[in-house]
């Protein structure tokens, strides 16, 4: 064994531990994965490099960050956890995607986007161990890791407050109801949260670089260790952090660095396999012990023991004009409409136009897939990247190096797409909640990854041209062509995944996202269910990767990133899930915000907050419509009485432990 | 059907078919030539001797540190146009977000084009490789400059295209012949990030440097940064295999934690990074691991005290101060020599067309200095300006030039 290695391996461990204390605290706390906390910790690294630039010494520096830290994450739980408490931790999850593009575009803005250095806590010095050599400020940030392991270990478990947080996480109305002031006890993990981003950022930039994205990207790839090792536990995620930061290292060494997502993947499904972990044993960690998560009721400011009771709402007919149509003529006649728009567009718009609803038909597809998945079955997967990635590359490999045709080139990724999401669906089946969001990440990181893999073959990262579906000349343009066809296909897969959700498959689906216990009982096959939304969402992702790979013309790595996954969850849950003209919204919403935000930034400096208005977009969107853009359409269509107070029953029969 | 309902259908009907109408004549009312004013003839893009540029640049990524070039190039045409401008004409430039991939090249140079421009700026490999398709189908003669690898440049095929940058497979015979006569090191290394910034000449510089006096070579990938930051296994592996030159081709950022790294497990290899990485912040990144690192160059140093580099840094400090490094330097650079052809194109005061700016660029060949460029050449090859380099050394915290003007070797 090569020491280096070990010792490399053992501070990308501490590192990993750094990022991911935050992250659990607040999942453990509230069930919220948060996406902001690498932003928050990347302001704290700019803030810090700031006081040292105005010349204050490093301790000032230091309490400045997590001063920040502590203010930004609980700015961010006031402002907008708060007031999302009620909803699906997924709406809560992808709302905190809003501040960290806020304060990535702001950071970029400020200081630029050039990385700086931050100098570590004290002077750098190497020392030997024997056959082992290492920095000072390496050795400390292990040291640091590891104490606050053990103290935050020893805060949740052994102090009034910690009784507190686990009180307030696992039972909030029981707690409340025993005198404890969940509000302010959430507040303060927020706080937390922040100061561990703020000390993240005080470790992991000296021994790497201080930039805008840099600490965001790191928190991604921490999320590994955090899968491996269990969202719940602290001393789980050390141990996740642990062997992630070792094997990967020693992976590294021995056979390729740039498989390193794979591998993580490989690890997370091997563990899946060989390891007797049901669901619930792996909703503890490796060494956790279980919590229940539950949706957070609405909490008031008084100390959390106002309880807001579900209002009863009062159905408002339909105009009876709209209503005296039967259902299906309807149906026919908006498809007509729609379907005659879309036919007529190319003879008048413009190619951007043209080029923009193509793209939005290309994310429909795609989240019409995820929308199924996510929202029917209401399994969280951020994996759909790589079915998209499938897609292009099988489209690509087909028509570049094979010549065969789109026509036959399209079938076969669908189907190649369909049948790695049954695969998938297999692993899938015995996780929930975040840890599936977690597998399906490690998924999405590990596609793009393995296709620039074969580099003779794929082209590496410097990806592949896509041979044109319509040959070029005549009066209609190769545009005009594939807008056609993927705005055919779009409304294809609209109807099509629209009346299966409200048909019998709908049904199912809805059931299991329900209960699944319930679902079972009245004989709907749970896993084959689920099953097969994984398989048509990843059919649903290769058609869109496929299309996506003709329209563009070319395909890279790079562009099919986990991000895109990301995008497409916005796409789901600001749009509204379960709902196919939400995700028609929400894609809408996700292609659009960028391209009306730069459009309105050329001419002027400040085109790096065009990803920043997006983020404002998601805040402003959930804040107002926590249902999402297809509420606005659904306005005054109340839902049934009986279903809203049957599920508010049932959360409150699930808060208290019933 | 009652008479009720058949009312209702028919009111509804007939609303959906007044809205239809309304829609179709707003779309077929839409103009589909964009806002570029003038776009009769090869004066396509210049309105009012207002020239319009188009810029596709990282705004946002992990590429977005790219964006200096933006804005150096942005600052220096906005220098250029004040006053009456070069002969009367006057650059409005219009930036869009590409993301730093294919996809946000295609998506960006889309939304440029629908403004006519008269020439567009891309920055980085991939967004470059995402563009090309979109100017070759509906460019219509856009004048194209890329700020990426020369070789990605040429292979997508434009027409009109001008680059700045090295062919970075040319670049690295550059390198290996440096360590080979100047460094005297038989075995190499090339550590290189696995994107399209060093895949290329990790194909090519083998053969190139064993026909060329090298003994041994061996290529080291890493991941993009996005995948990875822990360079332990890479430095490891370098150490193992003892190379005397270690080449590196990736960012900044990159170099500077793999080469604080190697100094950590103790590599002692003579290290050289490739010209966009001549850079300040890679001693400030570095530190102290800094010292001894030679880097090939093209420009001069934006740290350096001459007239050329103050006038960079005061009018980068109005706009855009956070950009005065080396990006900005290129950016700025790049602008000087789109200007100078402006200038030539229009001299005596003729009409400034596509095709007279594109043979001012193409009979580009001088030694006058162009921003902080020693030479432009675009004679042979219009996909790079630059058919010599230099290389400096990091001593005492700063670039010291220790290898006088060298031409690059050709394949």
């Amino acid at each position: 064994m090569n020491s280096d290695v070990i010792v490399g391996g053992l501070l990308q461990s501490a590192y990993f531990l750094l990022m991911g204390l935050g992250v659990v605290l607040i999942y453990r706390q509230s069930g919220v994965l948060n996406f902001s906390h690498g932003a928050v910790a990347t302001l704290c690294g700019y803030v810090a490099h700031a006081a040292l630039g105005g010349g204050f010494p490093y301790p000032v520096a230091a309490i400045a960050a997590i001063g920040a830290g502590v203010v930004v994450a609980v700015l961010i739980e006031r402002l907008l956890i708060r007031p999302l408490a009620g909803q699906e931790h997924i709406i809560v999850g992808i709302a905190t995607l809003g501040p960290a593009l806020i304060i990535i575009a702001l950071v970029g803005s400020i200081w630029g986007q050039s990385p700086y250095a931050l100098p570590g806590p004290i002077a750098d010095t190497q020392f030997s161990l024997g056959p082992i050599t290492l920095g000072s400020n390496e050795t400390l940030s292990i040291v640091i890791a590891a104490a606050l392991l053990v103290g935050i270990q020893t805060f949740l478990d052994r102090t009034r407050f910690g009784l507190a947080i686990r009180a307030a996480s696992e039972g909030p109305l029981t707690a409340a109801m025993l005198g404890v002031d969940v509000a302010t006890v959430r507040t303060a993990v927020w706080g937390l949260s922040g100061a561990l981003a703020a000390i993240a950022a005080l470790m992991i930039t000296p021994h790497n670089v201080l930039g805008p994205n840099f600490l965001m990207d790191f928190m991604i790839g921490s999320f590994a260790a955090i899968v491996l090792g269990g969202m719940e536990s602290i001393i789980g995620l050390a141990v996740g952090a642990l062997l992630f930061g070792l094997l990967t290292a020693e992976f590294g060494y021995y056979v390729t660095g740039r498989l390193a997502a794979t591998l993580n993947f490989v690890l997370i499904a091997v563990a899946l396999l060989v390891m007797p972990l049901g669901t619930d044993t792996w909703h503890r960690g490796l060494l956790g012990r279980p919590l229940q998560k539950v949706n957070e009721p609405r909490i008031g400011a008084t100390g959390g023991r106002r309880v807001r009771l579900p209002q009863l709402t009062i159905p408002v007919p339909d105009l009876p004009t709209l209503r005296s149509i039967p259902v299906a003529a309807r149906a026919g006649l908006v498809i007509l409409v729609v379907g005659l728009l879309l036919f007529a567009l190319p003879f008048g718009a413009d190619t951007l136009m043209l080029f923009t609803l193509a793209s939005l038909g290309v994310m429909f597809i795609a989240a019409v897939g995820q929308n199924l998945v996510s929202g029917y079955s209401g399994q969280i997967s951020v994996g759909q990247n790589g079915f998209i990635t499938i897609g292009a590359y099988t489209m690509a490999l087909f028509g570049q190096a094979w010549h065969i045709p789109p026509i036959i080139a399209i079938p076969a990724a669908v189907l190649l797409s369909a049948s790695v999401g049954l695969g998938f669906g297999v692993l899938t089946n015995r996780l929930a909640g975040a840890y599936l969001a977690l597998l399906t990440l490690a998924f999405a990181m590990a596609v793009p990854e393995l296709a620039a893999y074969p580099q003779e073959i794929t082209g590496g990262q410097l990806g592949m041209v896509v041979p044109a579906a319509f040959a070029p000349g005549g009066a209609i343009s190769v545009l005009q062509l594939m807008y056609w066809t993927i705005m055919a296909v779009a409304l294809i897969a609209g109807v099509v995944v629209h009346l299966a959700g409200r048909g019998w498959y709908g049904r199912r689906l809805k059931a299991v996202r329900d209960s699944e216990v319930g679902a079972a009982s009245i004989g709907v096959p749970v896993g084959r269910t689920k099953l097969s939304a994984v398989a048509l969402a990843g059919a649903f992702a290769g058609l869109a990767g496929a299309l996506s790979a003709l329209l563009i013309g070319f395909i890279a790595p790079d562009s099919y990133t986990v991000w895109l996954s990301v995008y497409l969850l916005v796409a789901v849950v600001i749009g509204g899930q379960a709902s196919t003209l939400g995700t028609l919204l929400g894609s809408a919403f996700v292609v659009l915000i960028p391209v009306l935000a730069s459009e309105a930034l050329a001419s002027s400096t400040a085109a790096i907050w065009t990803q920043g208005f997006f983020g404002i977009a998601v805040i402003v969107v959930l804040w107002a419509m926590p249902a999402g853009l297809v509420s606005l359409v659904k306005f005054g269509r109340a839902r049934p009485l009986r279903l809203a107070l049957a599920k508010d029953v049932e959360r409150v029969t699930r808060t208290s432990g019933g | 059907m009652n008479t009720n309902t058949r009312g209702h259908l028919s009111v509804a009907l007939r609303n959906v078919a007044i809205g239809l109408a309304a829609l179709l004549a707003a779309c077929t009312a839409t103009p589909g030539t964009g806002t570029g004013g003038d776009s009769t003839g090869n004066t396509t893009g210049i309105k009012d001797k207002s020239i319009v540029v188009g810029i596709s640049s990282p705004e946002s990524g992990p590429g977005a540190i790219a964006a200096g070039y933006t804005y150096g190039f942005k600052t220096y045409l906005d220098y250029r146009s004040q006053g009456t401008g070069i002969n009367g004409y006057k650059f409005q430039s219009v930036i869009v977000d590409n993301l730093g991939n294919a996809a946000g090249g295609a998506q960006s140079m889309q939304q440029l084009l629908a403004r006519t421009p008269f020439m567009v700026l891309i920055t980085g490999s991939s967004s470059i490789q995402g563009a090309a398709p979109v100017i070759s189908s509906q460019g219509n003669g856009v004048v194209v400059l890329g700020l990426g690898n020369a070789d990605i440049l040429q292979a997508s095929g434009l027409p009109n295209t001008y680059g700045f940058f090295p062919h970075y497979t040319q670049e690295c015979y550059f390198m290996a012949d440096f360590a080979i006569k100047t460094l005297k090191a038989k075995s190499l290394a090339l550590v290189y990030e696995d994107s399209a910034t060093g895949q290329g000449a990790a194909i090519t510089c083998p053969t190139y440097s064993l026909t060329h006096g090298g003994a041994a070579f061996k290529n080291f990938p890493f991941p993009p940064p996005a995948v990875s930051t822990n360079y332990t296994s890479l430095v490891a592996s370098i150490k193992d295999t003892s190379p005397e030159a270690c080449m590196f081709m990736g960012s900044a950022a990159e170099i500077a934690s793999v080469k604080k790294a190697a100094d950590a497990v103790g590599v002692t290899c003579k290290w050289i990074g490739f010209s966009p990485l001549f850079d300040p912040t890679y001693i400030d990144l570095a530190g102290a691991s800094a010292e001894g690192t030679y880097f090939d160059a093209f420009v001069e140093p934006v740290g350096s005290d001459s007239d050329a580099t103050k006038l960079l840094k005061t009018e980068m400090q109005k706009s855009a101060p956070t950009h005065i490094n080396q990006f900005g330097a290129f950016g700025w650079s790049f602008a000087a020599v789109i200007a100078d052809a402006v200038e030539r194109a229009t001299a005596g005061g003729k009409t400034l067309t596509r095709e007279s700016f594109t043979s001012a660029m193409n009979s580009t060949k001088t030694t006058k200095q162009l921003g902080l460029l020693y030479s432009a050449d675009y004679t042979g090859d219009r996909y790079t300006l630059t058919r010599s380099m230099t290389v400096y050394q990091v001593q005492g915290g700063k670039f010291v030039k220790v290898l006088d003007t060298t031409s690059i070797p050709q394949p």
